[in-house]
């Protein structure tokens, strides 16, 4: 028999020693900040473990005195707490019924009451009496069965719950299996060989450190099991960017925090446009948080509530009864799933918000469109009286009236024409973009040749010209007409006798042009043109028109998502104006290039 | 093209006392004196006036209906779901005569039978032409049913 054995033994129950003192240390810390019952009862089975292994180290010499025997019995009846302590934490955990308490505490009594009158126990070697063999087996069964008890108990609470505590829940499941092997292993044998003495001391080693381990789960253990949820909450946070409500917000994270930290609850708690607990709760845990004199941006409470600050309100996590402690890396967590869920919320304010503007600026756009169509519209049957009494006027009562009077009256039909144009020009201006005509592929090449036409047959002696590249434009063709038509009557009325319309590819999309020679615009003046009955040339109120030609246009070429300005002289005149159209390529549908002269092309 | 047997018969259902005024001038216009023309002004009148309710017991069924759309009371499109619905009415020709040019309400005239929808001309000369020649396509050019 070599030397090592011994020696390995020693350094196994010593370490084992170690690590039974860290737990009670640590237990004790805990116990003094929470005084929770598991923690006690944790307490109390590591303590006593602690207190056996010890005492085993101080190698007392069984001398057979009565002494000496009755500190054995009381050494064993202590330990025999052990796994009724281990029972009885697991019941705090909620993991054990009622039931299997009484079986584990008439075992324990049963197995204390069989030591106490135990008369002798046999020295290492010596042959067991039958009954002391009865005894063994009695303690080993009724250790073995509250193991058991507490293992199954505590397995099965860990399922179905989130990842860390189910690990944790099975570790400790698994530690009160081992020990109980431990125990098995060195008292089942009569006269334990070293070796043997050892293999026990060893699995003891293993099912304690399993216990210590999944009692006070370390940090870095902890965040370990949670790896796989880690995954799981970057795309949480994923879907957190597209939330669009703070409801969308809550129903995104709030399921996914109790898994991730272990946790019974998560909510919110006076976030704006989400339900938060009732206010029997809401109520003190908000007195809670606010009392937690902190500027850190979590916060536990003193009720073992962690609380995340969010502009406005807070993100509350519950911890489990079966989770493992909440320690600074919890905390961290919670910090950054918090910075997370206050950004989405402010995201979500803001669109509420812009969505909110966006919705009213639309009712009141429609209400004024809406206005402007029924009031024209109304205005249109007294205009229609009027008009039509002036023609019974003159066609059947021609001659009443002379000199001045006909004047007169030439001069209120020259008005109420004037008016009927002014409501027509309204009503088509509100109609724009209320009700469109279907959109189709509008060549505006041959277009322009048809209103060119149109245009010079009404002013004579006007020039029309087109050149250049001509877009396939996708948009109602009556706008296109109405578009061009205005353009190139406001050309020929202020022209001097030309007008010269280009078309033109770009690489954002089409530019059409229509230039006249006329006096031109100031440029100060030029963007009032587009504005509705703005007339520039109020002095030469020989020129027909309304003031609404330009806005019609402006509103037509905008709803095609485009742009149109007035410019100065084209290249070729010294004198004269530029309406100068841009259309996105997201218009054009195609291109037409003149091909019978590239040179201009005057339309007659 | 054959001009009906008996004297033509139009009923004008309008609230504006002078656009009936010059509507019953084009068909007069256009027809000369060969010709009934009865005004009433509001849908439900127009009603009574086809039942033959009330004051217009002894009233005439017409060969022609010229009807406004926005009246008191019954508008012209509830009017012209009513005769649809009739089975002894809708055999009559129906004139939608309006100051709307809406598509809606355009789609809506032809959806419920009217036979024809047009705007009023809002021009001095085009309101005289245009009713006139809206009267003699229907006085001269269409074919009237026979009143029962």
């Amino acid at each position: 028999m070599n030397n090592t054995p011994d020696t390995f033994l020693v350094t196994t129950q010593l370490i084992e020693l170690a690590i039974v003192l860290c737990a009670v240390l640590v237990l004790v810390r805990r116990w003094v900040e929470h005084r929770a019952r598991a923690t006690g009862w944790a307490l109390a089975m590591f303590g006593i473990l602690a207190l056996v292994v010890a005492v085993g180290q101080l190698q007392v010499k069984d001398d057979g005195s009565a002494l000496h025997h009755g500190y054995t019995v009381a050494l064993v009846c202590v330990l025999l707490l052990v796994p009724y302590s281990l029972v009885r934490f697991s019941m705090a955990l909620g993991a054990l019924g009622k039931r299997r308490h009484r079986v584990a505490a008439a075992v324990t009594v049963l197995a204390v009451a069989a030591t106490l009158v135990s008369p002798r126990f046999p020295q290492p070697g010596e042959p067991r009496s039958t009954w002391f063999t009865t005894y063994v087996a009695l303690v080993i069964v009724g250790w073995g069965v509250q193991s058991v008890f507490a293992a199954h108990g505590l397995w099965t609470a860990g399922n179905r719950q989130a990842t860390v505590v189910r690990r944790r829940m099975r570790t400790l499941a698994s530690g009160a299996v081992v020990v109980t092997l431990a125990l098995v292993s060195s008292g089942g044998s009569g006269s334990p060989s070293e070796a043997s003495q050892v293999i026990s001391a060893l699995i003891g080693a293993v099912g304690i450190s399993l216990l210590v381990l999944a009692f006070v789960v370390p940090g870095w253990l902890r965040t370990a099991w949670r790896a796989q949820d880690m995954l799981q909450l970057a795309a949480t946070e994923r879907g957190l960017m597209v939330a669009l409500t703070p409801e969308d917000v809550a129903d995104t994270i709030l399921p996914a925090l109790p898994p991730l930290f272990g946790a019974s609850r998560a909510f919110f708690v006076d976030v704006p446009g989400t339900t938060g607990p009732a206010e029997d709760e809401a109520g003190p845990l908000r007195a809670d948080l606010q009392a937690a004199d902190s500027s850190d941006l979590v916060v536990v409470t003193a009720s073992g509530a962690f609380g995340c600050r969010l502009s406005p309100g807070w993100l509350v996590v519950r911890a489990d009864a079966l989770a493992p402690v909440f320690g600074p890396s919890e905390l961290r967590l919670l910090e950054r799933v918090g910075s997370f869920v206050d950004l989405a919320l402010q995201r979500c304010r803001l669109y509420e918000q812009e969505a909110k503007s966006r919705r009213l600026a639309e009712a009141a756009n429609a209400e004024l469109r809406t206005l402007v169509y029924s009031v024209s519209h109304d205005l249109r049957n007294p205009i229609i009286s009027v008009l039509g009494y002036l023609d019974v006027l003159a066609t059947e009562h021609a001659g009443q009236l002379e000199g001045e009077g006909q004047h007169y009256l030439d001069r209120i039909a020259v008005n109420a024409q004037y008016m009927q144009s002014l409501i027509q020009d309204l009503l088509e201006l509100s109609r724009i973009g209320r009700s469109e005509p279907a959109p189709q592929a509008v060549p505006l090449r041959p277009l322009a040749e048809s209103v060119a036409r149109e245009v010079s047959a009404q002013h004579p002696g006007c020039e029309i010209e087109l050149a250049g590249a001509f877009p396939v434009v996708w948009m109602s063709e009556l706008r296109a007409r109405q578009l061009l038509t205005n353009l190139l009557d406001n050309a020929a009325k202020h022209g001097a006798g030309i007008v010269r319309v280009g078309g033109e590819r770009t690489d954002s999309g089409a530019v059409l042009t229509v230039a006249d020679d006329g006096p031109g615009i100031p440029a100060d003046y030029r963007e009032k043109a587009f504005e509705v009955f703005e007339r520039l040339d109020a002095a030469r109120s020989d020129i027909p028109g309304t003031g609404m030609g330009l806005p019609i246009c402006r509103r037509i070429v905008e709803s095609l998502a485009g742009a149109i300005s007035l410019q100065g002289p084209s290249a070729w005149t010294a004198t004269g104006t530029t309406a100068r159209i841009e259309l996105p390529a997201s218009t054009v549908t195609g291109w037409q290039i003149s091909v019978m002269s590239p040179e201009r092309e005057t339309v007659r | 093209m054959t001009p009906p047997a008996h004297t033509p018969r139009v009923l004008l259902a309008e609230d504006n006392v002078d656009h009936a005024f010059f509507t019953t001038r084009a068909f007069r216009d256009a027809q000369g004196d060969d010709l009934e023309m009865h005004t009433v002004g509001d849908g439900e009148q127009l009603l009574d006036y086809l039942h033959r309710r009330g004051e217009y017991a002894r009233a005439a069924r017409p060969h022609l209906i010229v009807l406004d759309l926005k009246m008191p009371k019954k508008g012209g499109l509830e009017v012209l779901a009513e005769i649809a619905e009739d089975a002894s009415l809708r055999t009559i020709p129906v004139v939608v005569l309006s100051s709307s040019d809406r598509p809606e309400d355009i789609d809506e005239s032809y959806a419920r039978g009217a036979n024809s929808y047009v705007t009023k001309p809002a021009s001095a000369s085009g309101l005289r032409d245009g009713l006139v020649e809206l009267a003699r396509y229907w006085m001269d050019v269409a074919s009237l049913p026979e009143p029962a």
